[in-house]
């Protein structure tokens, strides 16, 4: 059994913190899942959609998921399903993929890379200020805070919150480019 | 591409880089206002920042979970 499957059958007896570590993962390979849907739809908010459907399939015991890595698949495929219907909703059907069959083959994702995380705080720490505390506030709060409370918390304009923000990624970019970190890799 | 557009545009995708999301009257989730000003050709890159910035956030999340997992807890144990 792969620890993605162990993760799953625990989240299957309601254990919400082992769904979470199932979600972190599978989000990878779901989202990249969906690279070629970018132009069609809000991929992350298909990511996200998948991920709450997955978890009430996990709490219906009627549904069992079978062979390794069922639920990751099951899961890529569902996300692309979602996408597909996302898209004809949009009235966004041009800009899906032409051949499905092309769609790229999402291996499970790799154990997390320490030494990225590492670099990523190491890094962190070297911002300049206003783009560093933008940053931290979007880690901290961005997930159930709207951008703008976030950008108000801190007296910046959301204007400025963003433009902060995209510093942020640049200064961090080219800080984990100095260290050697194949950043291309992990973005593509 | 001038000066002023490449601004906006910078402003738009880290905007849409966001995991927040609202929720429509039917519970689906609805794409952030700066996505619907995105070009198609744009949201290549906006793939592309979010796959980042949620490298970032696991690595500077105590428990190393992304704002994606963070959200979806908060709408499970919120539910």
């Amino acid at each position: 059994m792969t620890e993605i499957d162990s993760a799953f059958l625990a989240a299957r007896a309601g254990d919400a913190e082992a769904f979470a570590d199932w979600m972190g993962r599978v989000e990878r390979p779901i989202r990249f899942g969906l690279r070629r849907f970018a132009r069609a739809v809000d991929v992350e908010g298909v990511v996200q959609e998948t991920l709450m459907r997955m978890w009430l399939l996990a709490r219906d015991a009627s549904r069992p998921l079978t062979g390794e890595d069922a639920s990751l698949r099951f899961a890529i495929g569902m996300a692309r399903n979602l996408a597909r219907a996302e898209a004809r909703r949009l009235g966004r059907e041009a800009h899906l993929p032409i051949d499905d069959s092309l769609e790229d083959p999402v291996p499970p994702d790799p154990p997390s890379d320490p030494g990225l995380a590492r670099a990523i705080r190491e890094c962190f720490e070297k911002l300049s200020r206003k783009p560093r505390e933008a940053l931290l506030a979007r880690v901290r709060y961005g997930a159930t805070t709207p951008d703008r409370s976030v950008a108000k918390l801190l007296l910046m304009s959301p204007n400025t919150f963003w433009q902060n923000i995209a510093r942020a990624r640049r200064q961090l970019a080219d800080c984990l480019r100095g260290k050697g970190v194949p950043l291309e890799e992990i973005l593509s | 591409m001038n000066g002023r557009e490449s601004e906006v545009l910078e402003v738009l995708l880290e905007a849409a880089t966001t995991v927040r999301r609202e929720q429509d009257l039917a519970g689906r989730l609805i794409p952030p206002p700066a996505w619907w000003d995105l070009a198609p050709a744009t949201l290549d890159e906006l793939f592309r920042r979010q796959v980042f910035a949620r490298e970032v956030e696991r690595a500077l999340d105590p428990a190393g979970r992304s704002g994606t997992v963070k959200a979806v807890m908060g709408r499970i144990l919120g539910a």
